[in-house]
């Protein structure tokens, strides 16, 4: 799926997959793309041999920013147990910018959780750490991916949180339509459909002024 | 000031035509420009000259 062509810098995701998280992913997706960054995330790795720690360790050399949603810290309702997969990633993030070296040693992240201090009850390790609540609101967590993105690269102006949201908005309104036509299933979209038909809207998108 | 930035064209996804796309992203709302909309070329002012029969033709 990378394309070596893309000079888009790459934004890693750590993030849940599950359809409970699935609107505020769409969000972070969005924001990334908008802001003119390629989203990376294991969900892009289609080949069921290769092991997925592998691949995800290879997407976390790659990219220079991470954003990692640790706010998934309560058991499942059928099993009882909590996915402990996004705060590993992290921890391996952070490893590589404190033990890597070159351009390992610029990697910066963005730590989120759903509630402020959430998590000094449950990964007090990273304490001393800025994290952002997003409080499970996807306008929230669009501005917080916007300003953090902007602040990481001064290189170029990004459109304000206020644009970006209503243009997402557009985007979840018009999103059945546009995969009715083109018969894809909008509650079910795989990954690489759902960047396409991000990237289709904010193309289209691109002469209107709000 | 509004900002500007470079937008690259995304590709379609795969296996589905540019038409398809067109009217989907114009039944979507994302897209003002409607999907009959086609570049329109500029009326012949003149009248279009008979089609000329090629040489071999005429040789026949």
């Amino acid at each position: 799926m990378a394309k070596h062509s893309d000079k888009r810098k790459g934004v890693f995701i750590n993030c849940p997959f599950d359809t409970q998280y699935q609107p505020l992913f769409d969000a972070i997706l969005f924001t990334v793309i908008d802001c003119g960054f390629k989203p990376r995330c294991s969900l892009e790795n289609y080949d069921g041999g290769s092991v997925r720690i592998e691949y995800i360790s290879k997407l976390i050399s790659e990219c220079e920013f991470g954003i990692h949603d640790i706010s998934r810290n309560k058991g499942d309702k059928k099993t009882g147990y909590a996915r402990f997969n996004m705060p590993y990633e992290l921890g391996l993030f952070i490893g590589a910018s404190k033990f890597g070296t070159g351009k390992q040693k610029n990697k910066k992240c963005l730590i989120l959780e759903s509630k402020k201090y959430e998590y000094q009850k449950y990964l007090s390790d990273i304490s001393g750490q800025d994290t952002y609540a997003h409080k499970n609101n996807e306008a929230t967590l669009i501005r917080i991916v916007r300003d953090w993105l902007s602040q990481c690269n001064k290189t170029k102006e990004l459109p304000s949180s206020k644009y970006v949201v209503k243009k997402y908005n557009a985007f979840k309104k018009g999103l059945p339509a546009f995969c009715k036509t083109i018969q894809w299933d909008h509650k079910n979209l795989k990954y690489h459909e759902q960047i396409s038909a991000i990237e289709q809207c904010l193309y289209a998108q691109k002469g209107t002024v709000y | 000031m509004a900002v500007k930035k470079k937008v690259n064209k995304p590709k379609a996804p795969k296996g589905i035509s540019k038409k398809v796309l067109r009217k989907a992203l114009s039944e979507s709302g994302w897209t003002t420009i409607p999907v009959s909309s086609k570049k329109k070329t500029a009326k012949r002012k003149t009248t279009i000259s008979k089609k000329k029969t090629s040489t071999a033709k005429r040789k026949r």
